[in-house]
């Protein structure tokens, strides 16, 4: 039985090893239980909306930022961003994508889907931390955001 | 016997005495009460044999007169008294004409009880009635043979008594209308002439014998002459009782004296019009004036009475010698007319000109007593003489100047009458050689056409004389035996006395030649046009066809199914919408256009078949239009051709774009998937690091270094090598770049990112705008100025100068630096992908940037060279289109 935790930082990641990089990254910053990982999109769909083996999170609250990757099995990383701007609960929550894709074509996507910020993951690791730092201080820190933990997502 | 008895016998005796037969018959029984004695005689039958036979008075009856009889028996039964008559065959057989009185008796019922009748025989009479009829019958044949109208009438009742049958003839009514209508002859009068036969019968009813002409209008509407003659018979008391007459038909004289009175008439106006437009006067046998009318005073200027008693002479002009007056004398005293012109001089001095006709008067002797002369003037005739006497010294002086050669030809003889200096020259004889010339002696035997020539200029100099005006081409042969070839023109002289043309000769041999030119090159062309593959067609502005070529008479047939002719419309091989598309089409080139299209006339034959079709106006020399000249070419085959490149260039195109699919999707996958195991492995190894610090010794550091380095170049390379293969597909937008601001804008950007490496003094000169892609343009500069900055960084004193150079007046930018530079051996590598000419840890770098600015100045249609020397620098021009 997993427990309830208050997840601040979703990270939807399919490559592990990324995964624990940037998992890594943001434990330097915030406790390890209030950082979440999803490895494909539609876990990742039934985790934000509280459904299927996620269904316990009901009245767990919405993350406060979402670090989704755009090449992603299933279901793609725009396709989750549309759902959760699509519902009238999610639709406020701060979504970075985070992603090695410099194309243009990802780029303007992902801002035509309502993406908040787009951010090329650097190769270096010590570049990679200080990226990751300087994104949870500002969506977590600077950004203005209202959690309204009482309030569960519509489910689509 | 009784009394009455008695009287009855004294009665039956008397009346059996009595010439006339007498008979009473019992009407209810048929039965004959009393035939007499008489009866007997007429009949040649006793009264037995009447009695005996009561229906024998019928049977007697002369054959053609029973039908009569028959008739005017029923009529007794009518109780009407009767009177017939009628013939009999007797018992000897002798016809008699009788004559019956009949009285019907009527009882007090009103029955007829009795027929009592008398019988006479008139044969006798009859006979003589006979006599009189023929005779008045042949009076009246003569009556009516006569053309004159014989009439007579009885004016007491009323009534005309007899008119004959010319009345038909000249009145067109028939006797009978006159016999009906006693005053018909009076209606038929014209009311023009009422008044002379109102005149008439007032002198008859006076018992005047009278005689009238006047007109009457016939039955049929023509209108006649008529002269009547009345003779009046009036009784004691003298009272006119009767009128006889003749009425003739006098049309035919009257018309000829009408014309007789028109001729008179019409004399009179000639004479008027004579002495109107003529100039009249008339001399006696002396030649002294005795009348002159206003003309004659009018031109000389005399009164007449100054002339009146007055000689001819004294309107001598002196003009004329003696002999002519002499013949004119002569002519007239001889009694003849004499006709001629004379001059004289009027009263005022000044010449006139008179043609005169002089007609001399003969007295019973035959000798003149008087002369009438009549003029005009033709002074003004005269005076158009001399002009065209001063227009002949011009002609003359025109002959000798004109340019052609000028004949004068006697057009009996053929010979030349006259001739200018050109012909001589022309021919290259005297004047007295041409003089025993004619037209043959200095022609070919024969003509080009193959007629003799002397036949040919015999003919055309008859035809000349008879009216035509020739012009035509004749070969010369001139003295010394060249030949030339002439355009002669013949027309008849009219104003000479003789039968003479003029034949004016322009050599042409130079102009044939230039025609037989143009001749030979029209034939080639001609020979060119017919076996071109174009077929062409010359039209009118209707689009009526003029000529067109050999391509045309075949491929016309063959490809619209119709001959082709001069005369056709274009329009005729055209249906139904495209009809009017050319309508359209020709309209556009009358209005200037030159039209070509292509069009496939697949819908006549099911396949392919393109024509390339151009519409053209023609003009005259003068720029007007004529005509429209309509070129097809069959370019099925090259249409094939072209529609399997267009294919091609299809298929290409779509295996590009597929390539592009796929190079977009691989890059799409290099950027991600080939990036994520470069993070992880650069990750991991800082996390190797950061956890087993203590474990590891120096090279086992140096080691992690090295692959965290080497990861992190792997990743520069994939982006460096991204960015290049996106460029490849990016679009390009050119605009007007401002290219002082961009070189500064990146100038201080590269600045700004260049940290302690950055000490370079860099001089930028004015550079000219540009219309160019402005971020790949910027990124252009980015390169070129951080690579000047990177190889020139080991330099004490780094100094890069940015300007710009006018080559063939293209603008050259470049940019120099004082570094490393380089082998300019091996300045063919320098823009290849991924090729260096330093090593890596001489400076930094993938080999990508050259390679970018080189196509990003490529795409812009531009140069890029550059120029170096080891260790003393490297300048890089570039152009942009």
């Amino acid at each position: 039985m997993m427990e309830k935790y208050i997840t601040e930082i979703l990270v939807v990641e399919d490559n592990p090893y990324e995964a624990d990089l940037v998992k890594r990254c943001l434990k330097k910053l915030l406790p390890p239980e209030r950082i979440a990982h999803i490895e494909d999109g539609a876990q990742a769909l039934d985790f934000i909306f509280a459904r299927g083996q996620y269904a316990y999170r009901e009245g767990a609250g919405l993350p406060r930022l979402i670090l989704l990757d755009i090449k992603l099995p299933k279901v793609t990383g725009l396709e989750i961003l549309a759902q959760i701007r699509a519902n009238s609960t999610t639709q406020q929550v701060p979504v970075v994508i985070f992603s090695s894709s410099k194309e243009v074509r990802d780029l303007t996507d992902a801002y035509k889907f309502g993406a908040n910020s787009y951010v090329v993951k650097p190769i270096d690791f010590g570049d990679l931390e200080n990226v990751i730092a300087t994104i949870v201080k500002y969506w977590l820190d600077v950004n203005y955001f209202q959690v309204n933990s009482s309030n569960s997502p519509d489910k689509p | 016997m009784s009394e009455r008895e008695n009287v009855n016998d004294i009665l039956i005796s008397v009346l059996n005495s009595v010439e006339e037969g007498v008979f009473s018959v019992d009407m209810k029984t048929g039965e004959q009460l009393f035939v007499s004695d008489s009866c007997r005689q007429i009949y040649g039958y006793t009264p037995d044999e009447f009695k005996a036979n009561p229906n024998l008075w019928f049977d007697i009856v002369y054959e053609d007169d029973k039908a009569y009889v028959q008739e005017q028996n029923a009529r007794m039964y009518t109780g009407e008294k009767l009177e017939v008559q009628y013939r009999i065959v007797r018992k000897d057989g002798k016809i008699r004409w009788l004559n019956f009185k009949m009285l019907p008796i009527i009882d007090e019922h009103g029955q007829i009880n009795r027929i009592n009748g008398v019988i006479a025989d008139i044969t006798d009479r009859k006979k003589d009635e006979q006599i009189i009829a023929s005779a008045y019958k042949a009076l009246n044949n003569i009556f009516d043979t006569i053309d004159e109208v014989l009439y007579s009438v009885d004016v007491r009742a009323g009534r005309v008594k007899h008119i004959s049958k010319a009345c038909e003839k000249l009145y067109g009514y028939k006797a009978e209308d006159f016999y009906e209508d006693v005053d018909l002859w009076q209606k038929v009068i014209l009311p023009e002439d009422a008044a002379i036969v109102e005149q008439h019968i007032a002198a008859v009813a006076k018992g005047n014998k009278d005689i009238k002409q006047y007109r009457i209008k016939t039955k049929d509407g023509r209108v006649r002459w008529v002269e009547n003659k009345v003779i009046p018979t009036l009784n004691a008391e003298g009272e006119l009782i009767l009128v006889d007459g003749i009425t003739l038909d006098i049309t035919a004289q009257k018309d000829a004296e009408e014309q007789l009175q028109e001729s008179i008439k019409d004399t009179q106006d000639y004479r008027a019009a004579l002495i109107e437009s003529s100039i009249v006067s008339i001399t006696d046998r002396y030649g002294r004036i005795k009348y002159v009318n206003d003309n004659f005073c009018k031109i000389s200027k005399y009164a007449a009475h100054e002339l009146i008693g007055q000689d001819h002479r004294l309107l001598n002009s002196g003009y004329h010698d003696k002999a002519h007056i002499q013949n004119f004398w002569a002519t007239i005293t001889s009694g003849k007319i004499w006709r001629g012109e004379f001059c004289n001089r009027a009263k005022d001095g000044k010449l006139y000109w008179v043609d005169n006709t002089i007609v001399p008067f003969l007295d019973a002797d035959g000798k003149p007593y008087q002369y009438v002369s009549i003029r005009n003037d033709i002074t003004d005739r005269k005076r158009s003489e001399e002009q065209l006497r001063k227009s002949e010294k011009q002609f003359r002086e025109f002959f000798e100047l004109a340019p052609e050669a000028i004949f004068i030809m006697d057009g009996d003889t053929g010979r030349f009458n006259d001739f200018n200096e050109n012909a001589l020259k022309l021919l290259g004889v005297s004047e007295k050689e041409l003089r025993q010339m004619g037209p043959a002696d200095f022609s070919p035997l024969l003509q080009p056409d193959g007629r003799n020539s002397a036949e040919k200029a015999a003919e055309l100099i008859k035809d000349t004389m008879h009216g035509a005006q020739p012009i035509f081409e004749w070969q010369i042969l001139c003295a010394g035996g060249k030949e030339i070839t002439a355009e002669v023109r013949l027309v008849k002289l009219y104003d000479s006395d003789h039968n003479q043309l003029r034949a004016s000769v322009i050599d042409i041999s130079e102009k044939k030649k230039s025609q037989e030119l143009i001749r030979k090159s029209e034939a080639n062309f001609r020979a060119i046009l017919d076996n071109t593959e174009t077929a062409y067609v010359l039209t009118d502005l209707d689009m009526n066809i003029v000529s067109f070529n050999q391509r045309a008479a075949v491929n016309v047939p063959l490809h619209f199914k119709q001959e082709i002719s001069v005369g056709m419309s274009v329009y005729s091989f055209l249906r139904g919408g495209r009809k009017s598309v050319m309508k359209e089409y020709a309209q556009r080139v009358i209005n200037g256009e030159n039209l070509s299209y292509e069009i496939n006339l697949k819908e006549l034959y099911g396949t392919d078949l393109w024509y390339s079709m151009r519409l053209i106006g023609v003009c005259d020399e003068e720029g007007k239009m004529f005509g429209i000249t309509i070129s097809m070419t069959d370019i099925t085959l090259s249409k094939g051709i072209s529609a399997e490149l267009e294919r091609k260039v299809d298929e290409r195109t779509r295996e590009l774009k597929d390539t592009i699919k796929e190079l977009e999707s691989f890059s799409y996958t290099v950027s991600h998937d080939l990036m994520a195991p470069l993070r992880v492995m650069n990750g991991f190894a800082q996390m190797l690091t950061e956890d087993y610090a203590e474990v590891l010794d120096a090279h086992g550091k140096k080691c992690i270094d090295v692959i965290m380095n080497n990861s992190m170049r792997m990743g520069q390379l994939i982006n460096d090598l991204l960015d290049f293969s996106r460029l490849g597909r990016k679009p390009m937008v050119r605009k007007k770049v401002v290219m002082n601001e961009l070189v500064a804008a990146v100038r201080e950007e590269i600045k700004s990112h260049g940290g302690p490496t950055y000490h370079a003094e860099v001089v930028q000169r004015n550079l000219a705008d540009a219309v160019a892609d402005p971020s790949m343009l910027r990124q252009v500069w980015v390169n070129l100025i951080s690579n000047a900055i990177k190889y020139s960084a080991k330099k004490e004193k780094p100094l890069i100068e940015i300007g710009m150079d006018k080559q063939d007046s293209k603008d050259v930018y470049f940019i120099r630096d004082n570094g490393a530079g380089f082998n300019m051996a091996h300045a063919d590598k320098l823009f290849g992908v991924f090729s260096r000419l330093h090593n890596q840890s001489e400076f930094n770098g993938t080999g990508v940037g050259l390679a970018l600015v080189s196509r990003i100045i490529t795409k812009h249609g531009g140069k890029i060279w550059a120029e170096a020397e080891v260790g003393k620098g490297a300048t890089f021009y570039f152009t942009l289109n």
